[in-house]
């Protein structure tokens, strides 16, 4: 008798994921996209165990060792964004290989393929995102915000910032406030 | 000056009397002292003298002994002749005796003395023994010779003593000599001057005995002629006391002739008199005791009183003064006076009042003067030798002349007219003068002049006074202007009027004037015909005007018609009227209440109200339809865009799935479809836009220009480096409009300029002007006091001029699709942005050069 | 990402436009499971199940009968279980006044259905990536909007 079948993966990996895991004694909450986090497990296990057993049905752990480092990039690119002297010093691949003691070819490998955008990619996002942030704050001119990350000119970064957003600045802080307003009315 | 006084002050002389007493008597006792030092010099020479005798007698006598006792023995005589030396010793020694005496006070002539009385002793002794005969004789000659040795030493030794004395004794005589000489001279000479300075002093006081004595009759003559010219009683009274030494009278020790005359009483007669006998009165009230005081207490005091004398009241004052042992009386006959004195005071209350009443018209005058306003001036006639008059003095002017012609009165007084008004000389005012004098007539006139470049008009009064003239010149410029201007604004007035009754007629007013007063009431000609009624036809009041008033609007017009008259405000209302023609017509009428009065006009609006109300409809009507276009647009393009999305969207899904499988006229067609349908797209895409421009008045914005063009030089970025394009963007200003729009608006010309460009790389320059209103000679409603004028200039291919204005008409285009690919749409996009911004848009463009395209924004 | 597949929910009353959405998402390397719905009200009553695995991201038409994509957005915001969701509006052309609109309202992305199937793939591969970053970095979810 032949049957079709059709794997769910995304269910076929969860269930097996808890089962294996509830077998373990181990406490979890599953965040959903590829992460779940070890909330408590029993004195005698040890993660090589865990890794052990999820391997064995194809479930790969990716080594804390590569998602902190993935981590740290992340943060060690924010501290940069954020700080505003030194990011005018150094350039991106510079301060990250002495950041971390890795090469930046290493790093940018690394990023791109956990996170599926690379480093450069990245760093326009997060300066965009402490764009919107201090444009939300309106304490700062948009001349002053542009200076602060670096851009050459408002010019640049409201070109940076419509290309990222697919906005203006101007719009997206008239969005934002209105949202508040229609929030606060609710 | 201070000499004589004081030579004249008596101090002084006793003065000099005492001091010269003090003189004489000092020269005198000196003189007498001197007399006696003279004497007693002469004694004292006399006294050497005698020294010097006896001095000589002593020594005489001693030779003589010596030479008797030498004698003697040469002789070896007998004694016989011893009596002569006891005698020349006798005499030695009594001349001893008495030259002790005289030089009892010389010492060393006393010692000499007592060594010659030594000597004598020795000598005495020497002379005895050689003279005693009994010796022998050889014996005797040692001895002998050794005594007269002896001898001739004692000799020699008185000898010198002598000698000494002697010249002692002529020293002392040399010094009392020249002293005597001295006191020869001086003294007679003191003498002398004693004389002389008695006498002198003798002179001196004789005379000013003799000045007193003369300065004395004088005054007692001038005393006496005094006393007997005064007008004064003069009487002197000696007290006369009883045996207590009390006064109980006095004595008449003298009176002047006055008495005669006042008292009627011999002033001979009166001396020594009693004064109780001759002057009765004084006895009485007690003027007696007060004679008494002020003798006994050496007060003077004043009597003024009337006294009985002989039958006759006379006023006496006296006055009773102590002096010198008596009373002296000065007394005054003040009858006649005091009579005159109350005559006088009399004359004196008269004359006050008087000038009292004087001073009073005076000030009266003055301030009549004064306050008046019209200039008041006093002319005195100058008369020539024929006695004509040819000129006139000007006595006074008020203050008032300062106001008109500005001269200071002060100044002008006693100027001639002729100096100072030279132009009455000659118009006529003159004359009026003359005749005012000559005839004493009353004249008045009415001239005027020109002072410090005014016009004055005066109306003048001319009186004879005294021998002069008063003339009063009132100022009534005033009231010549006044009256000027009363005629021309009654001329004003008129044409006024007419003017008022056209303007009426023209803008169909009528004016109205409704008063509570019946019969008062009055509307224009105008009003009337507005009211197709004839105006002679009914009676004008209120009422019944207000029959004419449309039912329905009767009760508003006259709520409006009470609130304005309460509240004093205007009245102002909208109402219709139904005319005499049947016609409702709408009037609007403004009017005000004014002393119980309502004045105003109306105005016939009904064609206003009728042309409005059409407009209303029409605008309703059009707002509708363009509503409706405008949703219809909307939908119409919005559901349009499905279809050819979709259609879009499978032509690429063809596309990329079987392109390459295609035959090659499938791929033609395939191409046709895929370019009419983008064409299709592009169409509905800007008719969509184009629909979608509307004005809503929260979408307006001040917007800055420079950042719209910044977007838009950002939007065709990749053409305009791609072909070149060098864009020129010159100072822009702040506008207000709505921002997408105007991003709209430029990029549609910019682009048209890309695409529509010439050969060589194109150059489109963006730039602006402000103009005023006046400035600009484009033909558009302007509503704005002025505009920015905003160009986009390119080198590009150009049009026709006359096609200006049908490029911006929706779906026109110049150019076949196949040569330039386009829509027709972008430029009506722009105009109806421009004209959505009440602004207005126009093109310039030549063939082949370039064109400008100018679009007007209100700069306010 | 590769390895997990992204959940994702489309709700379009047009046939042809989910099955071209279907397509283009079919195409992306991205796994990914796709829901399709033919109007709000089916999307809501799924959405509202019990126990249901939640679309990472919704893919919104605003023309829809019976209940709009405006409408389905107000709902997706206002309930505490489903505001983690993104919320992408896919829409025809609209004014600029409603693109803003949907971001108030708490869109997170607006797509402009594209003219070309290659557009649209490139529109939706976009739209995923810069979720996944959003979903995993430490980006601000509140700011983020995008409009393609």
């Amino acid at each position: 008798m032949i049957i079709n079948l059709k794997f769910d993966i995304n269910i076929l990996s969860k269930k097996v994921l808890c089962e294996e895991l509830n077998a373990l004694s181990v406490t979890y909450i599953i965040h959903g996209f590829g992460e779940i986090e070890i909330t408590g497990m029993p004195s005698t296990l040890n993660m090589a165990t865990i890794k052990e057993k999820l391997e064995a049905y194809g479930i790969e752990v990716i080594s804390d060792q590569q998602l902190a480092l993935i981590q740290r990039i992340k943060d060690a690119i924010a501290v940069l964004i954020n700080d505003e002297n030194n990011y005018k010093k150094y350039n991106i691949s510079t301060y990250l290989s002495e950041t971390l003691d890795y090469s930046y070819d290493y790093l940018s490998t690394i990023f791109s393929e956990t996170t599926y955008t690379s480093i450069g990619n990245f760093v326009i996002l997060k300066k965009i995102d402490v764009a919107k942030s201090l444009i939300i704050e309106n304490e700062l001119t948009l001349t002053e915000i542009a200076f602060k990350l670096n851009y050459s000119s408002v010019a640049h970064l409201s070109t940076q910032f419509k290309k990222t957003t697919g906005l203006t600045p101007s719009t997206f802080q008239k969005i934002i406030r209105k949202r508040k307003e229609r929030q606060v009315m609710l | 000056m201070n000499l004589k006084r004081l030579f004249s002050s008596s101090k002084v002389y006793v003065f000099l009397v005492i001091s010269a007493i003090v003189v004489l008597i000092f020269i005198g006792s000196s003189s007498y002292l001197k007399l006696s030092a003279l004497r007693k010099a002469s004694d004292a020479i006399s006294h050497t003298l005698e020294v010097e005798k006896e001095i000589n007698v002593l020594f005489s006598s001693y030779s003589k002994l010596e030479s008797a006792q030498l004698k003697i023995l040469l002789r070896k005589d007998t004694p016989v002749n011893s009596g002569n030396f006891q005698k020349y010793l006798k005499n030695a020694d009594a001349s001893h005796q008495r030259l002790k005496i005289l030089v009892s006070d010389n010492t060393s002539q006393l010692y000499h003395l007592k060594r010659i009385d030594a000597l004598r002793n020795g000598l005495i002794d020497v002379l005895s023994f050689i003279t005693n005969p009994q010796k022998s004789n050889i014996r005797v000659s040692d001895n002998l010779i050794k005594k007269l040795e002896d001898l001739a030493y004692i000799m020699a030794e008185l000898e010198q003593h002598k000698q000494f004395m002697l010249a002692k004794e002529d020293i002392l005589l040399r010094d009392r000599k020249s002293d005597y000489q001295s006191q020869v001279f001086l003294t007679p000479m003191m003498n002398l001057m004693l004389g002389i300075f008695a006498l002198f002093v003798f002179i001196v006081s004789f005379v000013k005995i003799n000045k007193e004595r003369k300065i004395r009759a004088n005054s007692e003559a001038f005393l006496a002629s005094v006393l007997a010219n005064t007008e004064n009683i003069v009487n002197y009274y000696e007290p006369v006391f009883d045996e207590n030494n009390k006064i109980k009278d006095f004595r008449i020790k003298y009176a002047n002739a006055r008495n005669k005359i006042d008292l009627k009483l011999d002033p001979e007669n009166m001396k020594g008199k009693l004064v109780s006998e001759v002057l009765p009165f004084v006895k009485l009230h007690g003027e007696f005791d007060k004679l008494l005081t002020a003798y006994t207490e050496k007060k003077s005091f004043n009597l003024n009183r009337q006294v009985k004398l002989n039958n006759e009241f006379i006023w006496l004052e006296s006055n009773i003064r102590p002096l010198s042992g008596g009373l002296l009386i000065v007394a005054k006959n003040t009858s006649f006076e005091k009579e005159s004195v109350a005559r006088l005071n009399n004359l004196n209350d008269k004359l006050r009042e008087q000038y009292e009443e004087l001073k009073d018209t005076e000030e009266f005058l003055k301030n009549v003067i004064k306050s008046t306003s019209n200039v008041i001036s006093y002319f005195e006639p100058i008369r020539d030798g024929e006695n004509k008059i040819f000129d006139f003095d000007i006595l006074y002017t008020n203050e008032q002349i300062k106001e008109t012609v500005g001269h200071n009165p002060d100044d002008i007084k006693n100027k001639k007219m002729s100096e100072v008004y030279p132009f009455l000389m000659t118009d006529g005012v003159f004359d009026f003068f003359v005749e005012s004098v000559e005839n004493n007539k009353t004249i008045s006139y009415e001239k005027n002049y020109v002072f410090n470049e005014q016009l004055f008009w005066f109306y003048s009064t001319i009186i004879k006074t005294g021998t002069g003239i008063c003339v009063t010149s009132q100022n009534i410029t005033t009231r010549k202007e006044n009256e000027q201007k009363l005629i021309e604004a009654n001329e004003e007035l008129k044409i006024q009027n007419t003017i008022l009754s056209d303007a009426e007629y023209l803008a169909q007013i009528g004016s109205y004037r409704w008063s509570n007063k019946s019969g008062e009431s009055t509307i224009s000609d105008n009003f009337c015909n507005l009211l197709s009624c004839d105006p002679k036809s009914f009676k004008v009041n209120h009422e019944n005007y207000k029959k004419l008033i449309h039912t329905n609007d009767l009760e508003k017009y006259e709520l409006e018609l009470q609130q304005a008259q309460e509240k004093n405000k205007p009245f102002s209302l909208s109402y219709r009227v139904i005319t005499k023609a049947n016609k409702i017509k709408h009037f609007k009428t403004w009017g005000h209440f004014q002393n119980h009065q309502l004045i105003g006009v109306v105005q016939d609006v009904s064609d206003v109200i009728k042309a409005e109300l059409n407009l209303k409809e029409k605008n309703e009507e059009l707002k509708r339809s363009n509503d409706e276009l405008e949703s219809f647009n909307r939908v119409a393009s919005h559901d349009l865009q499905e279809p050819i999305r979709k259609i879009q969207m499978f032509i690429s899904r063809i596309a990329d799935e079987d392109l390459d499988n295609m035959s090659a006229a499938s791929k033609s067609y395939f191409e046709k479809i895929n370019s009419s349908s983008e064409r299709m797209r592009m169409l509905i895409k800007y008719l969509l836009s184009y629909s979608r421009i509307n004005r809503t008045k929260n979408d307006f914005e001040e917007v800055n220009l420079h950042h719209i063009l910044d977007k838009v030089q950002e939007d065709l970025e990749d053409r305009i480096n791609a072909l070149n394009v060098s864009l020129v963007i010159d100072d822009l200003p702040a506008v207000k409009a709505i921002p997408f729009q105007m991003e709209q608006l430029f990029n549609n010309l910019i682009s048209n300029a890309i695409k529509y460009r010439g050969l060589e790389n194109p150059r489109i320059v963006v730039g602006f002007k402000k103009l005023k209103k006046n400035e600009i000679t484009d033909d558009f409603i302007k509503k704005s006091k002025s505009y920015y004028r905003i160009s986009v200039l390119d080198n590009g291919i150009g049009f026709d001029q006359e096609h200006a204005e049908k490029i911006f008409e929706l779906f026109q285009r110049l150019h076949q699709k196949n040569e330039y690919s386009g829509t027709g749409i972008g430029l009506a996009i722009c105009k109806k942005i421009v004209q959505n911004h009440n602004g207005h848009i126009i093109a310039n463009s030549t063939l082949g050069i370039g064109t400008a395209f100018y679009f007007y924004l209100p700069a306010e | 990402m590769a390895l997990h597949t992204l959940n994702i929910a489309l709700a379009d009353d047009d046939e042809d436009d989910r099955i071209v959405f279907k397509d283009a998402i079919g195409a992306l390397k991205i796994k990914t499971k796709l829901s399709l719905f033919v109007n709000g009200k089916e999307l809501m009553d799924y959405l509202t199940l019990p126990n249901v695995i939640l679309p990472e991201i919704i893919f919104l038409d605003l023309n829809m009968p019976v209940k709009n994509g405006m409408e389905c957005l107000r709902e997706i915001r206002e309930n505490r279980n489903l505001n983690n969701i993104s919320v992408a509006i896919y829409s025809t052309s609209s004014s600029e006044n409603d693109i803003e609109e949907t971001f108030i309202n708490g869109a997170n992305i607006y797509i402009n259905k594209p003219h070309k199937f290659s557009d649209l793939q490139a529109a939706i591969e976009r739209v995923l990536q810069v979720n996944w970053q959003y979903q995993t970095s430490i980006l601000n979810r509140d700011n983020f909007l995008l409009r393609i």
